[in-house]
């Protein structure tokens, strides 16, 4: 009686200490990072972006909020390989990352195209609250993987282009770095 | 009188220059690394005296050691190297490119109270530095994306 009380004790406490927010996903990709002509690891965990983001100005009320976004965040990982001919690499490599993505994980964005870039964007709900985020961005010679982990404010996302390692991805600031003005 | 004194001062500040745990375990594994050669820098002092009072694009403190000779570096041995870096260290960014010459870009970083300590470790078949500097928020957040002012002052 003492040890089926203890066992449910122990499974209830299990149940409670689940994680509220997604856990990191294992973006290692070694057969392609052995074949790359250039791989980009970014790792920040929670106590470093807290830190990186002390710069952000408390006064403006969109940096503000970004910071207090990256504040909450547990994690944000990057991780980009080129290369140097189009189609060196397998678009199916990254199905080991889709694998990862449990049941909460929803896709919510999937652009696809034969000859240009194709992305998928898939978030972490746990009701109301995206928790998690990944987004994979295959373009012929280049393969980007995001793995954002913590609380996320999607009306902000997009301020976190271009920082903290975060690739510009969007067609605009694509082109605005392109022509040298980022 | 005055002048002596501070030249006194000066000296005994630049004799006095700390050496942090990390930066010494890996410029010594470095050291011992095949092909590698070190190279003395003169002035490292006055510079580092100078990034102390001045604090450039946000660092506040540096020192670098650099060598030359043609050497590899594994996936394996560089993770020996933060291994070596010490207790906090984290690898932050890593860039290796078989382009060229062969090159790797390494960024660690921990905590150093306000601010934050980074070891950033740069590497082609002829030449490597390894840097280490404490730099203020703004400073880490833009070398994470852009690595123009510390991995360009290793270059």
């Amino acid at each position: 009686m003492r040890i089926s009380r203890f066992l449910f004790s122990f499974l209830v406490a299990i149940t409670l200490s689940a994680p509220l927010y997604a856990q990191r996903l294992n973006l290692e990709l070694p057969d392609l990072a052995a074949r790359a002509a250039e791989s980009v690891d970014v790792t920040l965990d929670g106590q470093m972006l807290r830190l990186a983001s002390k710069f952000l100005s408390s006064d403006d009320a969109d940096e503000r909020a970004v910071r207090d976004m990256v504040q909450k965040l547990s994690g944000i990982y990057v991780r980009t390989y080129e290369f140097d001919k189009a189609g060196e690499y397998d678009r199916d490599a990254v199905e080991a990352i889709r694998k990862q993505l449990g049941p909460s994980w929803k896709k919510i964005v999937n652009i696809k195209s034969r000859s240009r870039e194709n992305v998928e964007i898939y978030t972490d709900t746990r009701g109301d609250a995206v928790t998690g985020l990944v987004v994979i961005s295959a373009e012929p010679k280049e393969l980007t993987l995001v793995n954002i982990v913590g609380p996320i404010d999607l009306d902000r996302l997009a301020s976190l282009e271009g920082q903290f390692g975060i690739p510009h991805m969007s067609k605009e600031s694509k082109e605005r770095k392109g022509a040298g003005h980022d | 009188m005055t002048k002596r004194a501070l030249l006194a001062a000066l000296l005994l500040t630049l004799c006095a220059l700390p050496a942090f745990a990390g930066f010494g375990e890996v410029a010594g594994m470095l050291d011992s690394h095949h092909g590698l050669k070190r190279v003395p820098v003169p002035g490292i002092g006055l510079a580092r005296f100078v990034v102390w009072i001045v604090h450039p694009k946000g660092v506040h403190d540096f020192e670098f050691a650099t060598y030359e000779g043609e050497s590899e570096f594994s996936r394996g041995e560089m993770a020996a190297l933060v291994a070596h870096a010490g207790a906090g260290y984290q690898p932050v960014v890593q860039v290796r490119s078989t382009r060229g010459k062969g090159e790797w870009t390494c960024i660690y970083a921990r905590p150093a109270g306000e601010r934050i300590e980074v070891l950033v470790f740069t590497h082609d078949s002829e030449d490597t530095v390894l840097v280490r500097a404490e730099v203020d928020a703004e400073t880490f957040a833009r070398e994470v994306h852009e690595r123009k002012t510390l991995t360009a002052m290793a270059r």
